[in-house]
């Protein structure tokens, strides 16, 4: 049952603070605060299990010959992780944040149920526990999108709902296609196919069908749509929307639909590897492109995470060992560089009002800690090392060339070159003076500064420790070489 | 250190730096300039700029002097960022329209050759099967890639070096820049496009064509850089010019060591030759110029008159670092055969015109040059001293083979003579100027410092931070989607009459009945 | 034993509750009618555990057993509609005894409504157990008049025109039945369901009698284009009266469809009748979901959701012609989806009643900002929106992917297209509900002295529709201890 606790316990405090009221806000800060001490503690015991081998798995029986499970398996765990650890981060942000927003407690409510939705997608065993975490996923996000319930809100809302449930119709067809076929498969590194192996085409379908539902969340073009109108969200929506938990339960449903639904193998030799790879590819360039040219800071970390999604849907579509394992690492790596910009945004915007590019001058002298966090951040992901992304960054390029895919190296390196191009702008019209004076005081409320500050210092440590014994990187390739026939790198 | 495969980095353990044989004159040549250059631009900057610059300046003097002794894929990719990136805040340190906008295309240049220089990097890594440089340079002959390896990289390498069409950025980034950076920059920082070719580029992986045509590239650079050099009107523009025309000759020696490898080992003293030489002689023009214009009198002349020791090594006079590097460089070029070697054997010393031609105009742009800002003191004249001491002995008390051959021959006269006929061929040409003022003065000033490459901040500028706000418009659909509401709500009215419903359920059971019976 | 007498107790208990209530005042009859409704409740789950553990059973009442006699049969399909009748009844009850009390007194009919549900209750029950053709009519009758007065209880003139439609359907409807069970009784000479599906042979008359029986069900269940009654009986109805019909009384006449297609009905015997019943159904989904879209008036949202849902109970019948696998499939899926859209529709119409009468109208656009004030009835909106759609965890997610693995099963993924895009159309409509209750706006509410009470009722309603699918286990053993799959010899 421990495996359970990782998404029971935030589901828990979300409906504690549904119960506890608007008005009760210390006892609501307490209960989200320890619940999420609490679940990262367990979860951080269960990598230890993991890694040392013992991995749990509970299962309830549910509909048919079907049930419902979850596993604590390394690879699931690094997402939960990731999810759980960051809830706690984003929670002491949004505190400050929402300070004097109203609705808090549903605010705070769904946000805890978006995490244990998030945790559930990351540690379900099958693609069907999967898939219905991921529908309670898209449901549990709505509230936050139209949080404002602005007109703005609600059409950003009513476009999300339109993608995200599109999506997933297309996965509950690919998904209920394959059961029908295959019965249970449960995720099996290497693949879970075997018994149906020769079914080619109803396989390709099913394939496409469940990359459809997958890539509405990984923003994989053309589904990326409702990514940008998204953004009216309050910013800690904003960091967990696009850095934490939605948008990487998109993608880390095509590392399990290709790692260990599929497997390598099979997804090559069934030729649909390499479409989903040119479609990441093309995703990659073409938002890169459009981020360049977006003023507002928000709309432009926006499409910046639309093509960091797909560093991590390509990089697993090469189905190379060291490139689907960079892919994984992205997965943490991108969710502390992009949180910290999201975090930066949001606090300029609370602080100063800023919301646009061009609106930046003086920043940079009125909040430098916050900018420096924001630089480190930007730096790291335009893949400068030592910094996390170059870690990551380099996995991925490594493995596709190693696999031969010489293009996909020069599309890695290319887009870093572009986040450069649309993230030092920022910096450069933070740099200028401008209208805002230094503070006098803190530069901002220490509950939304310190936040930003420590999930950039985790930017630099993930960076710096890459490699090592219990780094997102290290994980990643302990997670992903059993897909690879126990490949050592 | 746990390890966990060759192709992964783990943690800061697995950055490997060594002091071997091609990183001592590299590390000696890059701290020495950075330290030096930082005296002077410490000492010229007003203390509430201090801050601001030096942000930049540190970090940019870690990864230069780092990058000399990185020996890994990672360390080195990390010190020529960490010396390249900050270097944009040096350039744009005035603040000015024209430093922003030479800062822009800088930027844009740089970025790009460190994507080309990292997707090298890791295409080699995994040839090589190996992070360390030293086996990735052998591993990439062998990788399937060989010749996109070494484009890559010759494509990185010229935009560090400025190789044509990419010479306007290094007039780019020194004009504008403070002259203690602008010297850093001048000196070290292009200079690790010569580390880069002897580091990664690899012997004998590419064809003789490739390096027939790359020992084009750089001979057509070392000519075009020094025309594009005479026509602009600034002397930090001129200079910047001479360190594309100079390094168009490092280039032909990069193309040298392309060959086999008995070739490649002269091609790489020659680089480092060129590398001691014009980085010491060029800081020296740079600090110097500096200090001329700030002085008067006397002192202007004298300063004008020491200013002539690295212009005249430019040039390749002998007694001048500039003969012993054009020795070893000659010697490379010597050791191949067919027609574009011997082609460019045999053109290399008109090269030295173009460079004379260069520091002649340097010299009257300097006279010309009124002084700009008072700085807060005079530029001190030790850092600058420092710098002409080392450049009049350095390359020739430096320990190694590339320059044994330039010393042999130092007092021959043949050589002497083939030293020193070029510049005066420049004066004569320079004089003859003289007699059409108006086609000079129609000339004058016709190249702007960044040349093409300006062209680009126009592309730039439409993804500078000042981008036109994109805002969706209001949907368009909403006028269909009303008549379609209209019409369907309509349609349901009439269903729901009562006439209607009756005739519905007759009709029902009329088709239930009669598919019964079907 | 008492327990002997289950299915006779399912329907005397709610009859004496009835009379009770008719003498015991206005004062006492709620208290009446939830000991009456606690009783069932009670009732419907030992009939529940009963059938589990020992099968299908015919119960004779007064020992007279078929055909002479009036035979119940107690299965598992009857046996789970009767526990959702409690059940939704239950909340109705509760709901209720708070809704009708604020209430003035003097209005009309006030004192009415215990007796006239809990007899439409004692129809319900009787119509589920109920094992011969004719005594469907009868059942039939007795639910539909109970049902009309009920929707014209608050007299207003809205009530009494939807009354009236209602009261013209159900007749047009019961004359139909009435002829059809004429032929096929002149042609089989038996009524009892059992019986007719051993008998029936290819017969002009028994089939032309059958296919009007099926007519006039259609009708009672208001399957698009018949539904012609049903947005406004179930839109002006009181609210607790609109909870019943939606999830109760349209299960009713299904049910006889459901036992008569296909248990009665021999495969084919019918020609393409199933086909055509499941592209009506297709219709009614998409035509439902896009007229919901388009109210303005809440209960009217609702109403139309219904139209659309019931759409859904028609795809078993072509589904189930698919083979054995499908067939298992298909009829568990369904019954799940009457399951869970029985709780989930009460829920969701007790909120609106709730909504409304917090509100002081029913338009949707003028609810802005009810999640602020009234969150609890904004979540239950939410939760049964979410069994609406069929996402999970729902019930209505466990229904879309029994019926959609039938659908593949059987190869015919048309289907399942079908039912995904209902999902999607369903959306549409909730979310166009739920996004005007989650805008930013500040409307002033009445909260009524018994708010709090009658709002979490249909919260839990709303919430076991969600949680249903850790029910499906004992919903697929129900199945299983259906005459129709053991008569079909398959199991899920």
């Amino acid at each position: 049952m421990i495996a359970w606790v990782p998404v029971a316990v935030p589901a828990l405090v979300g409906l504690i603070t549904l119960m506890l009221g608007e008005t009760r806000g210390r006892a609501r800060n307490a209960v989200n605060l320890l619940g999420a001490i609490g679940s990262s503690a367990v979860v951080v015991s269960l990598v230890r299990s993991a890694y040392a081998g013992d991995t749990f798995t509970s299962r309830i029986p549910m509909l048919p010959g079907l049930t419902f499970g979850v596993s604590t398996d390394l690879l699931g765990l690094l997402f939960s992780a990731v999810a759980t650890v960051l809830w706690g981060v984003t929670l002491v942000y949004a505190i400050g944040y929402m300070d004097h927003a109203r609705d808090r407690a549903r605010f705070f409510g769904f946000f805890a149920w978006c995490i244990s939705a998030a945790n559930g997608v990351a540690l379900a065993e099958d693609p069907i526990s999967l898939f219905i975490f991921y529908e309670v996923l898209s449901l549990t996000t709505y509230p936050l999108v139209v949080h404002n319930g602005t007109p703005e809100a609600l059409a950003a809302g009513r476009k999300y709902l339109f993608y995200a449930l599109g999506g997933g119709a297309a996965l509950l067809v690919g998904v209920a296609w394959l059961a029908s076929i295959a019965g249970p498969t449960p995720f099996t590194p290497g693949g879970a196919l075997g018994a149906v192996a020769g079914r080619n085409n109803e396989l390709r379908a099913i394939f496409a069908l469940m990359v459809a539902g997958f890539g509405v969340k990984a923003a994989l073009m053309p589904l990326h749509g409702w990514l940008p109108g998204a953004m009216v969200a309050p910013a800690p929506v904003s960091s967990l929307l696009h850095a934490v938990a939605v948008v990487k339960a998109g993608v880390f449903g095509i590392i399990r639909l290709v790692n260990e639904l599929y497997g390598p193998e099979l997804a090559t030799s069934l030729g649909v590897a390499t479409p989903l790879a040119l479609l990441a590819a093309a995703t990659i360039l073409i938002s890169s492109v459009i981020a360049l040219r977006q003023d507002d800071l928000k709309r432009r970390l926006a499409y910046s995470t639309i093509a960091q999604l797909s560093y991590i849907t390509l990089g697993t579509a090469l189905c190379s060992p060291l490139a689907a394992a960079g892919a994984v690492a992205h997965l943490a790596h991108h969710a502390v560089m992009k949180i910290t910009m999201f975090f930066t945004a949001g606090s300029v915007y609370e602080t100063l009002h800023v919301k646009k590019v061009s609106q930046m001058p003086g920043v940079a002298r009125r909040m430098p800690l916050t900018m420096i966090s924001f630089a480190v951040a930007a730096f790291a992901l335009a893949g400068i090392p030592p910094l996390a992304g170059f870690a990551s960054k380099w996995l991925l390029a490594a493995g596709a060339a190693e696999d031969g895919s010489v293009w996909a190296v020069l599309v890695y390196v290319t887009s870093g070159a572009l986040a450069i191009g649309y993230m030092v702008p920022v910096l450069t019209s933070a740099l200028r003076p401008g209208k805002h004076a230094p503070a006098a005081g803190p530069e901002s409320d220490p509950r939304m500064l310190w936040p930003i500050v420590a999930v950039a210092v985790l930017t630099v440590v993930f960076g710096l420790t890459a490699g090592l014994p219990g780094s997102p990187t290290h994980w990643a390739i302990t997670a992903i070489a059993p897909s690879f026939g126990g490949w050592t790198p | 250190m746990d390890t966990i495969g060759s192709l992964i980095p783990t943690g800061m353990g697995a950055l490997r730096f060594a002091v071997d044989d091609i990183a001592v004159p590299f590390l000696a040549l890059f701290a020495f300039l950075w330290l030096v250059s930082g005296a002077h631009a410490w000492a010229t900057t007003p203390a509430r700029e201090r801050g601001r610059l030096f942000a930049y300046y540190v970090p940019s003097a870690i990864g230069g002097v780092g990058v000399a002794v990185a020996a890994d894929a990672i360390s080195f990719y990390l010190c020529f960022a960490l010396m390249a990136l900050p270097a944009w805040g040096l350039i744009t340190h005035t603040r000015s329209a024209e430093s922003r906008r030479a800062g822009a295309v800088y930027l844009t240049l740089t970025v790009i050759g460190e994507a080309l220089l990292l997707a090298a990097l890791v295409l080699m890594a995994t040839g090589g099967d190996s992070l360390l440089l030293s086996e990735m340079r052998a591993g990439a002959a062998a990788s399937p890639h060989a010749a996109l390896i070494v484009a890559l990289l010759l494509g990185s390498i010229s935009l560090k070096i400025g190789a044509l069409p990419f010479s306007g950025i290094l007039p780019l980034s020194y004009t504008y820049t403070p002259a203690g950076a602008a010297s850093a920059l001048a000196g070290a920082s292009v200079k690790v496009g010569a580390l880069a070719m002897i580091r990664l580029l690899p012997a004998d992986a590419v064809g003789a064509d490739w390096v027939s045509a790359v020992m084009l590239l750089g001979l057509i650079t070392a000519f075009g850089a020094a025309v594009m050099g005479v026509l602009t009107t600034t002397p930090r523009a001129v200079l910047g010019y001479s360190s594309a025309s100079q390094m168009g000759l490092v280039l032909i020696a990069g193309g040298v060591s392309l060959g086999d490898a008995g070739a490649t080992a002269l091609a790489h003293g020659a680089i480092v030759a060129f590398a001691l030489h014009h980085g010491l002689a060029k800081s020296a023009l740079v600090l110097g110029a500096d200090v001329a214009a700030h002085a008067k009198g006397r002192e202007r002349t004298v300063a004008l008159c020491a200013l002539a020791l690295p212009a005249l090594a430019l040039v390749g006079a002998p007694f001048t670092s500039g003969f012993v590097a054009k020795y070893a460089l000659k010697d490379a070029i010597h050791l191949l055969h067919g027609p574009v070697p011997e082609a460019v054997y045999a053109l290399l010393p008109l090269t030295a015109i173009g460079t004379a031609a260069l520091m002649l105009r340097l010299f009257v742009l300097i006279r010309r040059e009124t002084v700009g800002d008072p700085l807060p003191a005079r530029p001190p004249v030790a850092p600058w001293a420092l710098v002409l001491a080392a450049t009049a002995i350095a390359t020739w008390v430096w320990p190694a083979e590339w320059n044994r051959h330039a010393i042999e021959s130092v007092v021959s006269p043949d050589s002497l003579w083939t030293a020193t006929w070029p510049a005066l061929v420049a004066i004569a040409g320079w004089q003859a100027m003289r007699l059409i003022p108006a086609v000079v003065r129609r000339l004058d000033g016709v190249v702007v410092p960044g040349d093409v490459l300006v062209g680009l901040t126009a592309l730039l500028g439409r993804f500078d931070d000042h981008p036109r706000s994109t805002q969706v418009a209001a949907t368009p659909t909403s006028a269909r989607v009303e008549r379609l509401r209209t019409v369907l709500t309509a349609t349901e009215g009439r269903l729901l009459a009562w006439t209607t419903a009756s005739t519905i359920l007759v009709l029902l059971a009329v088709v239930l009945v009669t598919l019964a019976l079907s | 034993m008492l327990l002997d007498h289950l299915p006779a107790l399912l329907v005397a208990v709610p009859l004496t509750g009835a009379a009770l209530s008719f003498v015991a005042g206005h004062r006492r009859a709620p208290h009446v009618a939830l000991v009456t409704a606690a009783a069932i409740v009670a009732l419907a789950v030992a009939l529940v555990a009963r059938v589990l553990d020992a099968g299908p059973f015919r119960y004779a009442v007064g020992g007279w057993t078929a055909p002479l006699g009036i035979d119940l049969v107690a299965d598992g399909a009857s046996a789970l509609f009767i526990v959702l009748t409690a059940i939704v009844g239950m909340g109705v009850t509760l709901y209720a005894t708070a809704y009708f009390r604020t209430d003035d007194e003097t209005a009309y009919g006030h004192g009415l409504f215990w007796t006239l549900w809990l007899f439409m209750w004692t129809s319900l029950n009787a119509l589920f157990l109920t094992g011969d053709v004719f005594n469907v009519y009868v059942c039939l009758e007795l639910v539909g008049i109970s049902a009309v007065t009920l929707v014209t209880l608050s007299g207003g003139a809205e009530a009494l025109r939807a009354g009236a439609r209602y009261l013209y359907a159900s007749m047009l409807g019961a004359m139909t039945y009435l002829l059809g069970v004429a032929l096929l009784y002149a042609s089989v000479g038996q009524l009892d369901m059992t019986i007719l599906a051993d008998t029936l042979t290819p017969d002009v008359t028994a089939a032309t009698g059958l296919a009007l029986m099926i007519a006039a069900l259609v009708l009672k269940t208001a399957l698009v284009p018949a539904h012609f009654w049903l947005p406004a009986a179930h839109g002006s109805a009181p609210s607790p009266v609109s909870a019943a019909l939606s999830s109760l009384v349209v299960k009713g006449s299904y049910f006889v469809i459901l036992r008569l297609m296909l248990y009665v009905i021999p495969v084919g015997y019918l020609g393409g009748t199933d086909v055509a019943l499941g592209v009506l159904g297709s219709v009614a989904i998409v035509w439902g979901s896009v007229q919901a879209l388009f109210q303005t008036r809440i209960k009217q949202l609702v109403a139309y959701s219904t139209v659309a849902q019931v759409g859904y109970l028609f795809l078993v019948f072509p589904l189930a012609r698919l083979g054995a696998d499908a067939f298992a499939l298909a009829v568990t899926g369904v019954l799940v989806h009457a399951v869970s859209h029985g709780l989930a529709k009460a829920g969701l119409f007790l909120a609106s009643g709730s909504l409304m009468s917090r509100f002081g109208h029913d338009r949707i656009d003028d609810m802005r900002g009810a999640a602020r004030s009234a969150p609890v009835l904004t979540l239950t909106v939410a939760l049964a929106g979410i069994t609406m759609m069929g996402l999970p965890p729902s019930g209505g997610f466990g229904a879309k992917w029994l019926l959609v693995s039938s659908a593949l099963a059987g190869g015919a993924w048309w289907w399942a297209a079908v039912l995904v895009a209902g999902g999607l159309l369903a959306a549409a409509y909730m979310f166009r509900l739920l996004a005007v209750l989650l805008a930013d706006g500040d409307a002033v509410l009445g909260t009524p002295a018994s708010a709090p009470r009658t709002e979490w009722v249909p919260l839990a309603l709303a919430a076991a529709a969600v949680v249903l699918v850790a029910a499906v286990p004992l919903i697929t053993d129900l199945a299983s201890a259906s005459n129709i799959l053991i008569r079909a010899g398959v199991t899920p």
